[in-house]
């Protein structure tokens, strides 16, 4: 921590998502959530919350306005100087400034003229990438700054995004065997009555914790891949299913950008991402883990899109039925039927829906039903008709608004619908992919969709493949080895919401001469209430195995008469689980 | 409005008591006395029979004075402003209010429910309280099922123009079409389609019904005004400055009322078999209000317990919903008629102390069944073991909208306090005030259950607060201006007390002569109110 404001500052020049300026016009860019900071339509400078403190200029609190705001401060670096708005980042070195290049350009275009600050005037050819001696002084202005995330904790809910240090990994998956980084379950489809292990990361959750989900209600959807009987509703066709690799993302928002070319997904501007309202379908989340903000031991990185429940929570509440499940497991929307009560957005636990609350698709470059609710850089559109002029996209021509409209057709995917105003929205697993797929496979007498046949999006996109999509109810294919993977456990799955999207911890190779690995399932903490649940049957051959931990490694089992009682719920975990765990 | 004559011989002699007066309360006020065998008269002054039907009929006949156009002016302003509002919503998008992608429902759901809420008294009052034979519901339940019916006319327009394309808004509807898509009948939302909708349909039929005989009663007094040649003077309009008269319309006000009324009494002649048969209807139409008014709320809160949100995700919201309806319910008719109670004439002479003391107890006791339901809340997250859960109710209560908790808690469970002292629920003044913040915190609650749980959901990612738009603000207050404007319409034309039955329960209407009536099985509604009639 910073007792008193340090006499200088590094200043550090990077480049974000516009690189050094020339794709400022696009809006796909501008309104991508800078990694880690989250701002979009700006380029504030980042400090550390120390230093930010030390002088003076921490933003506001996201909680009092609807765009917090950033202080704007004057950064003097080698006798230039430029007024600028301060962000922090929790994470960053104390003392150092981050200016990002490239933005507040003059004649980008029609989307990015006069977005953000041109920095470039801070620095000149000869220098490099780092500045010395620079200062940073308050200038008592205000700059709203929006930002696709506002809150820095986990607030110690550890459960959301899980990581576990190697040393407790390799004990309890029982990596000996598998290699490394594997421990793939063994018999993913055994029915027998031990087989009902968490997985090593479901371990690291709720599911520990709460009793079974007993229903009165014979679902019959209640059947998951891991024992589909003939007949049920998820026992034939392909069940399509994805894994998210924690440990793999690096937070780069490929996805986000590959899933917005696919899908259509408009560009909403700076305001209504202030008030929450942008439309990516997937989003990575980003959380500051530690016990100070100040000083984070690490950032989480949690791409997050529909997962796809089998037990869909927005299924049940919308009144006109415009969102269903079909054959394979895909939560569907139908667009034409939704009539945007929103209740599906606010009964969803990840809050991956996205509503539609202007004509952002259509209006947008054909001058919109309020200027104020089209992004910033449009309004201000001059396209080198010079500074401050506004042009209405109202005064083109038909004709010549025909042919534009056109153009504009071109940019969209014609495989997906276009959204209007007053609907929902949200991830299809590329529906439209699937679709074409489907028909190609038949086509050329393949049968059903072989794996690896096509990609998702985001799948495609990622550079760490750690976006993993296909058939999980294929043996062989990757993502059902993924989800049996002893790394993988569904979010919030503890709701019995049943996700078809599963997330693979992340772990975690600390040096011990830095940090002590932690056993961070031996330490999970277990409530007094699991009864006399864990006196039988697998009880013992787990004790031999775990030596002196069998206590609290068996304390986290499920009771099997739960199980044997609740099919839904049992056979939704023994999706996940397996014999794995036995080392 | 003609000068009272209070009939004290006719109304002893029926009573059998001692020309004196009989008991006013200790005060003469009808507050109540020491003494719990005796009771006070629900209405005071010795009020004849037709003493009563001058003063309710004076109200629709006459001006109520001159507060009443400038009011009526204004709240009528205040509901085209949120017209306005409406309108610019649906052509613009659901966008023009501060919602967003993790907080999808805020002051629009608040207002549904809040209106929704308000309408219980009147259905208590009128089934609930009518089935218990408690008879000094006569004074308010005409009023209260008007609010009742006004509350649910606002409530109604939320859900409508909330959603995002009100144009195909007949989807939740059952018609049969050619795509064969039926709505969804596992959605809490289409229930509440369903039991908003039956609400309106009973409660807007009994609150007709009941006053078919007193329409009859202003036909009659009408028509006989015209008949013997002094309702006859043309409608004119008249300055109010200058007191010209201009502008002669072709009829009179008596013309128009012995038109209209008539129309709407629907032939009632007040024949023996006309008072049965509403005798039944009434009976029948309690009967099917009495679980509508346990239902209605209980389905309206399902709409958040049967979710997964922590916050909403709870198994107290059908019996807490219920009783802070009628919390909310009676404070609004408490904060709507102490007012009206000043500014008409003779109101209190039927509104009395008694029935303001009855009504601040119900407060207490529901706004103690609130209380407790909110600290139950707590206990239940706690006791559940469930962490998102407890940081939901922690955020509640400590977090961003700390205030709107607070401010809840305060109006809710503290100010209605003061009534366990006598002398505070007998203080019109004292109970008005409290009724006014009973209406507030009421409208709190169901935003901090609204919001407060959707902005601290599971992912602290997805985190995201709800600031309210001026269209949010101005759309709500157009909705009270909606209210407003429909009570003084009613206050102004409609009978505002239920004659027949305010007479059952006058010393005249009981024929054994049992006095304030209250303490003995014989005095039957029903049958009282067959005995007396109406076309007075």
């Amino acid at each position: 921590m910073l007792r008193r404001p340090p006499r200088a500052l590094d200043v550090k020049f990077v480049t974000g998502s516009i690189g050094d300026g020339r794709y400022a016009n696009n809006g796909w860019l501008q309104e991508m959530p800078q990694p880690i900071t989250k701002v979009v339509w700006d380029n504030p400078v980042v400090v550390s919350p120390a230093t930010a403190k030390a002088l003076k200029v921490t933003p506001d609190d996201y909680t009092e306005r609807q765009e917090p705001l950033a202080r704007m401060a004057t950064l003097s670096v080698g006798g230039r100087s430029m007024q600028l708005p301060v962000w922090i980042c929790p994470g960053m070195a104390d003392n150092v400034a981050i200016v990002t290049l490239g933005y507040g350009r003059e004649t980008a275009g029609l989307v990015g003229n006069g977005v953000g600050f041109n920095t470039y005037g801070l620095r000149n050819a000869a220098d490099g990438a780092v500045l010395r001696g620079a200062t940073l002084e308050k200038t008592g202005e205000n700059y709203p700054i929006s930002s696709t995330q506002n809150h820095w904790s986990l607030e110690s809910r550890d459960s959301l995004v899980r990581w576990l240090d190697k040393p407790a990994w390799e004990t309890h998956a029982g990596a000996a065997e598998h290699g490394p980084g594997h421990g793939v379950v063994a018999d993913p489809y055994a029915t027998s009555g031990d087989d009902s292990e968490l997985s090593v990361a479901e371990q690291l959750g709720e599911l520990t914790h709460t009793p079974a989900n007993l229903s009165l209600y014979e679902n019959p959807f209640n059947e998951s891949r891991g024992n589909a009987e003939p007949g049920s509703a998820y026992a034939q066709g392909p069940q399509w299913g994805m894994t998210i690799d924690l440990a793999s993302c690096t937070g780069c928002n490929a996805c986000v950008i590959a899933c917005q070319s696919e899908n259509n997904i408009p560009v909403v501007g700076k305001k209504e991402v202030a008030k929450g309202r942008e439309m990516h379908w997937i989003r990575v989340d980003r959380y500051f883990v530690g016990d100070s903000l100040d000083e984070p031991e690490r950032v989480m990185n949690q791409p997050v899109a529909c997962v796809h429940c089998e037990n869909a929570p927005c299924e049940t509440v919308c009144p006109v039925t415009a969102t269903v499940h079909d054959r394979e497991g895909l939560n569907v929307m139908a667009y034409n039927r939704c009539i945007g009560t929103r209740y599906c957005m606010n009964n969803c636990p990840y809050k991956a829906r996205r509503f539609n609350f202007f004509d952002f698709a259509q209006a947008k470059l054909n001058g919109g039903l309020d200027p104020k609710y089209v992004p910033e850089g449009v309004r201000k559109a001059t396209n080198n008709a010079g500074e401050g002029t506004t042009f209405n996209q109202n005064l083109i021509p038909p004709r010549l608004r025909e042919k534009l409209d056109e153009i504009q057709h071109m940019g969209q995917n014609p495989n997906v619908t276009v959204r209007g105003r007053g609907v929902m929205e949200k991830c299809t697993y590329c529906l439209q992919r699937i679709n074409s797929a489907r028909a190609s496979a038949k086509v050329q007498g393949l049968g059903t969709v072989p794996e690896g046949y096509f990609q998702v999006a985001c799948q495609q996109a990622c550079p760490t493949e750690s976006i993993v999509f296909g058939d999980i109810r294929n043996p062989e294919s990757r993502v059902s080895q993924t989800r049996q993977n002893q790394r993988s456990y569904l979010l919030l799955g503890y709701i019995n919401t049943r996700p078809r999207t599963s997330h693979l911890m992340r772990v975690n190779n600390p040096n011990p001469a830095i940090t002590e690995p932690v056993d961070a399932i031996a330490a999970h903490g277990h409530g007094g209430g699991h009864g006399g649940g864990h006196d039988d049957g697998h009880g013992d051959s787990q004790g031999d195995q775990h030596g002196g931990e069998s206590h609290d490694a068996h304390s986290f089992r499920v009771d099997p008469t739960r199980q044997i009682e609740d099919d839904g719920y049992a056979l939704s975990l023994r999706v996940l689980g397996g014999n794995g765990v036995h080392a | 409005m003609t000068t009272l004559h209070p009939d004290k011989v006719t109304a002893d002699r029926l009573t059998g008591k001692p020309t004196s007066g009989g008991p006013q309360g200790p005060h003469g006020d009808g507050t109540l006395f020491e003494d719990p065998a005796v009771r006070t008269p629900l209405v005071l002054n010795n009020r004849s029979l037709h003493d009563v039907t001058e003063i309710v009929c004076g109200y629709a006949e006459n001006s109520p004075g001159k507060w009443w156009l400038p009011t009526f002016m204004f709240t009528a302003t205040v509901a085209g402003v949120g017209t306005l509002m409406i309108l610019y919503l649906l052509v613009t998008g659901v966008g023009v209010w501060g919602l967003n992608n993790q907080v999808g429902w805020a002051w629009d759901i608040t207002n549904f429910v809040f209106w929704i809420g308000i309408g219980h008294a009147g259905t208590l009052i009128s089934a609930i309280l009518c089935l218990f034979k408690q008879k000094w519901r006569t004074a308010v339940n005409r009023s209260a099922e008007a609010m009742t019916i006004f509350a649910v006319m606002c409530a109604g327009i939320f859900p409508g123009i909330h959603v995002g394309r009100i144009w195909f808004i007949w989807f939740v509807f059952p018609i049969p079409n050619s795509n064969a898509i039926w709505p969804n009948f596992r959605s809490p939302l289409l229930w509440d389609v369903f039991a908003v909708s039956t609400y309106a349909t009973v409660s807007a039929l009994f609150w007709f019904m009941g006053m078919i005989p007193d329409f009859a009663t202003l036909r009659d007094r009408a028509d006989k005004r015209l008949r013997a040649g002094s309702g006859t003077s043309k409608l004119c309009v008249q300055c109010p400055v200058t007191g010209i008269k201009f502008f002669h319309l072709p009829v009179s006000a008596d013309g128009i009322r012995a038109f209209v009324y008539g129309l709407l009494s629907l032939g009632w002649r007040g024949s023996g078999r006309h008072w049965h048969r509403y005798e039944a209807a009434y009976l029948i139409l309690a009967g099917i209000s009495t679980p509508l008014v346990l239902s209605v709320h209980s389905i309206v809160s399902f709409d958040f317990a049967t979710s997964v949100i922590p916050g909403w995700h709870t198994t107290i919201f059908p019996p807490y919903f219920v009783a802070g309806a009628i919390f909310g319910g009676f404070a609004m008719v408490l904060f709507l008629l102490i007012p009206a109670r000043e500014l008409f004439p003779n109101f209190k002479d039927l509104l009395t102390l008694r029935h303001l003391e009855n009504m601040a107890k119900i407060i207490l006791v529901t706004g103690m069944m609130v209380g407790f339901a909110y600290a139950m809340e707590f206990f239940i997250a706690w006791y559940g073991g469930n962490k998102f859960e407890v940081e939901v109710f922690i955020q509640r209560a400590t977090g961003p909208y700390w205030w709107a908790y607070w401010t809840m808690i305060s109006c809710n469970v503290l100010s209605p306090q003061v009534f366990w002292k006598r002398s505070m629920r007998t203080n019109p003044k004292v109970i008005w005030t409290v009724a006014l913040l009973v209406t507030i915190g009421m409208w709190f609650e169901r935003f901090v259950i609204i919001v407060s749980s959707l902005n601290r959901a599971f992912l602290p990612a997805e985190w995201h607060m709800f600031f309210p738009t001026a269209v949010d603000i101005l759309t709500f207050v157009g909705s009270c201006g909606i209210f407003m404007t429909l009570f003084l319409l009613f206050l102004r034309f409609l009978p505002v007390f239920p004659l027949a039955e305010i007479k059952a329960v006058m010393p005249q209407g009981d024929p054994h002569g049992h006095g304030d009536g209250g303490d003995h099985g014989h005095g039957d509604e029903s049958h009282l109110a067959a005995n007396q009639g109406g076309g007075h």
